[in-house]
């Protein structure tokens, strides 16, 4: 209770003292250490202000405040409900309402909805966005349980701690009950997005999807714990400087932040407002590669510079794994899991080469300054008009050199301290390429059959 | 027989790219959609209709950008007309995006005419396609159209290098949310409190871990030699999560039950997004085209889209790709 009143109530005395304490530990905090004696002993002067206050407050603007609720509730004659999809999220001029869904272990399958959270979190969504302060202290949590649910499960034991008086807490008890309701139905769906969905009987079903503060309040305290948490911070100056730190660092690249409610949040919900308007989106798009992509023509080897590291986390990882093997001599599921990290490398390289065979624009480019070997000239350069040339590119021997150069390059990626790696396992990274490249390379030659 | 269309390189603007709480690509029930919706006016037109699509990514732009030149993505926003005070009328967030896709389409029923009427099809859709808009934005043009069928299962595998081989460069977008409840039972081992956001964020997350190196007798502190080594996610392949569809949230509602419904003849269910993964994979690895199309799934309480693969990533797809490290 007292958090409350010490953070989201700006006239509250409590607030005021909260506000200095919360200063002067940064104060201290920044201070060199000579001065740090003298500011510490303000801040426990401080902090044995706001225990005091804690103490009036307990008696007087405490008591005052759940008064003044009780009675506001009593002139909006339109009660707050709990839901976990505020219909608002969807459209600001919907009358307010939502979906209140509750956790649950029935039906669920391999995807994330609402039902699967187990935080029982929901928000709560009213009509007056000038209401939003009644409707945080209805959100908030004491021991466990919020007052809103304390409220609607008629639990009034938590009153009596800011009055004796049995008729004060009554009176403050049939107040803040006014407040609270079962989530209804909706009423009504003109603005909501309803689109038909085909089923198998070829019938169709409305469905019209509503958003879910649950699973956005979830998403985000992760997200912000990853951004701002002082445990996180610690682990991400700790492996910045490369200094040893215990704990997992957790980042989250590249999201997303989309505004709700503009100015005004807690037009839209509640939790919105406790969240800033901020909805945290995660990225889903496929690899994006450079979109200005030139031909590798300074290189001696294609499988530097761009390919080599659009392939380095993957190589990476396979380079990780193989360190991590207690003996060489693998299982299936080894042989298997390191064949598919290669597949996977395999993929990017065929990846990149598809690209550079798109640039039909600059074909030719191998011929003139290119410092490429040849086999990868052949490989590479796809459209280049010269009779010879494409006679050699159709002949398919380059394709062997590609291949062990291939070998000879992982092998070296794979390289470490502890680790080293022969002609055995090069000429087997080729072998792993070799039957994929011919697969490509007849993909080619079946694509120039077809008209289109 | 099987028939299939491809919409090659369909390039679109100003696309959708916010679903749910990822962003940065169309659902996929947008790609169904426009589908389905040229289903029906084929099943009117050329007594055919269409099933299953694969989908996949060739180039995109999403519109959002990097304020602080790192960190986090805001949307750059449209002008909107001016209120009457002249004033900037409240904005309803959206992400937009332009991007190229191709369409793989499984065509079901029998295209009459022999050899004109398909070219007479292809020539129709060239037509039809572009009149349509798709995941909310304009088709601005599409590359070509070709229809291909095959008769036999080799056929079919000749087939699909074909259409692979057009589909490079780009990605195929395939569905793996599957893994899901794999990992969460993974989790929840280790850890019986583990819940499906847990299992879902790990696929979005880049988690590093410290190495020590510790010299001869020396004890562990913040001075110690250390390198942070990366975390391979629980799967492989390039994985993102993605909205795979609906849950239903509330009964139905039927003709007359709730104001507004766009449709009394259909019932209405309030539904939120279901949230699986999807992983976006070359296509020159594709050996089935079967293996990357899309559909409808419904079950009570259920409006997914579906993708059929059950490629065991655990198996290598040649025996002797499989190798024995010798010590």
């Amino acid at each position: 209770m007292f958090g409350f009143f010490e953070t989201k109530i700006k006239k509250s005395a409590l607030f005021k003292i909260k506000e200095k304490v919360d200063k002067k530990q940064q104060d201290v905090e920044k201070s060199p250490e000579k001065d740090r004696a003298k500011k510490e002993e303000e801040l426990k002067l401080l902090q044995l202000a706001l225990k005091e206050q804690r103490q009036a407050s307990l008696t007087s603007e405490i008591p005052d405040y759940l008064t003044e609720c009780a009675e506001k509730a009593k002139s909006v004659d339109k009660p707050m409900l709990q839901v976990t999809h505020p219909v608002k999220f969807t459209h600001g001029l919907i009358p307010y309402g939502g979906i209140y869904v509750k956790p649950s272990s029935q039906n669920t399958k391999s995807y994330l909805t609402t039902e699967t959270l187990q935080s029982s979190y929901y928000d709560i969504t009213n009509s007056n966005g000038n209401l939003i302060t009644h409707a945080r202290f209805l959100m908030l949590n004491l021991d466990g349980e919020t007052v809103y649910n304390k409220l609607i499960n008629t639990d009034d034991s938590w009153l009596s701690e800011f009055s004796k008086k049995k008729e004060q807490v009554k009176q403050w008890t049939e107040g803040l009950r006014l407040w609270v309701a079962e989530t209804e139905d909706i009423q009504d769906t003109s603005r909501l997005k309803q689109n038909y969905f085909l089923l198998s009987d070829g019938s169709y079903h409305i469905t019209a999807p509503l958003f879910s503060s649950s699973i956005c309040q979830a998403v985000y305290d992760k997200v912000r714990f990853s951004t701002f948490s002082q445990e996180n911070k610690k682990l991400r100056t700790a492996r910045k400087n490369k200094k040893y730190a215990e704990g997992i660092l957790v980042e989250y690249p590249n999201f997303a932040v989309m505004n709700f409610g503009g100015t005004q949040p807690q037009n839209i919900s509640t939790g919105n407002f406790e969240r800033h308007g901020e909805v945290f989106l995660l990225p889903c798009s496929p690899p994006h590669w450079q979109s200005n992509l030139k031909p590798p023509i300074k290189r001696i080897s294609l499988y530097e510079d761009e390919f080599d590291r659009r392939a380095w986390r993957i190589a990476k990882e396979l380079q990780l794994y193989l360190s991590k093997l207690q003996e060489r001599k693998g299982n299936m599921e080894i042989r298997n899991h390191v064949t598919q990290l290669v597949y996977q490398i395999i993929d990017t390289l065929l990846g990149y080469v598809a690209e550079i065979h798109s640039l039909e624009e600059q074909a030719g480019w191998s011929e003139t300054d290119c410092k490429l070997k040849e086999s990868h000239k052949l490989f590479l350069d796809l459209h280049r008009q010269d009779e010879n040339f494409q006679l050699y590119r159709e002949s398919g021997e380059w394709q062997k050199e590609v291949c062990k150069d291939f070998g000879l390059w992982l092998n070296k990626k794979l390289e470490s301290k502890t680790m080293v790696f022969a002609k055995i396992e090069s000429s087997h990274w080729a072998k792993l390429l070799k039957r994929q490249l011919r697969e490509f390379e007849r993909d080619i030659k079946r694509a120039k059959e077809v008209t289109v | 027989m099987s028939t299939y269309i491809t919409l090659n390189h369909i390039q679109i603007q100003n696309a959708n790219c916010v679903n749910g709480l990822t962003f940065g690509f169309p659902a996929i029930t947008h790609f169904l959609g426009y589908v389905h919706a040229l289903s029906r006016k084929l099943e009117q037109s050329h007594s055919i209709t269409l099933g299953g699509a694969a989908v996949a990514c060739h180039q995109h732009q999403i519109h959002a950008y990097q304020p602080k030149g790192f960190g986090e993505y805001i949307f750059a926003l449209t002008r909107n007309p001016l209120t009457k005070g002249g004033k900037t009328a409240p904005i309803i967030e959206e992400g937009k995006m332009h991007l190229t896709v191709s369409l793989v389409i499984e065509c079901k029923g029998l295209i009459s005419g022999g050899e004109e009427g398909i070219k007479a099809l292809q020539k129709h859709l060239r037509q039809l396609c572009l009149t349509q808009k798709l995941a909310g934005g304009v088709i601005n043009s599409i590359r070509n159209i070709v229809i291909e069928s095959a008769n036999s299962d080799t056929e079919k595998a000749t087939l699909t290098q074909k259409i692979r081989r057009r589909l490079l460069p780009g990605f195929l977008l395939l569905d793996r949310s599957q893994y899901l409840e794999k990992h969460l039972a993974d989790l929840q081992e280790i850890n019986p409190k583990a819940e499906m956001l847990d299992a879902w964020l790990d696929f979005s997350t880049l988690k590093f871990e410290a190495e020590a190196s510790l010299e001869e007798g020396e004890e562990l502190s913040e001075k110690t030699k250390t390198t942070w080594k990366y975390i391979p996610k629980p799967e492989s392949g390039y994985l993102v999560p993605i909205t795979t569809g609906y849950r239903a949230i509330s009964k139905a509602y039927k003709a007359g039950e709730i104001a507004g419904a766009r449709d009394p003849n259909v019932p209405l269910f309030f539904v939120e997004a279901a949230y699986g993964l999807g992983e976006w994979q070359s296509p020159h690895r594709l050996q089935n085209i079967e293996d990357a199309l899309w559909n409808y799934h419904d079950e009570e309480g259920w409006y997914l889209c579906t993708n059929q693969t059950t490629i065991d990533t655990y198996t290598a797809e040649h025996e002797d790709d499989n190798f024995d490290f010798i010590d």
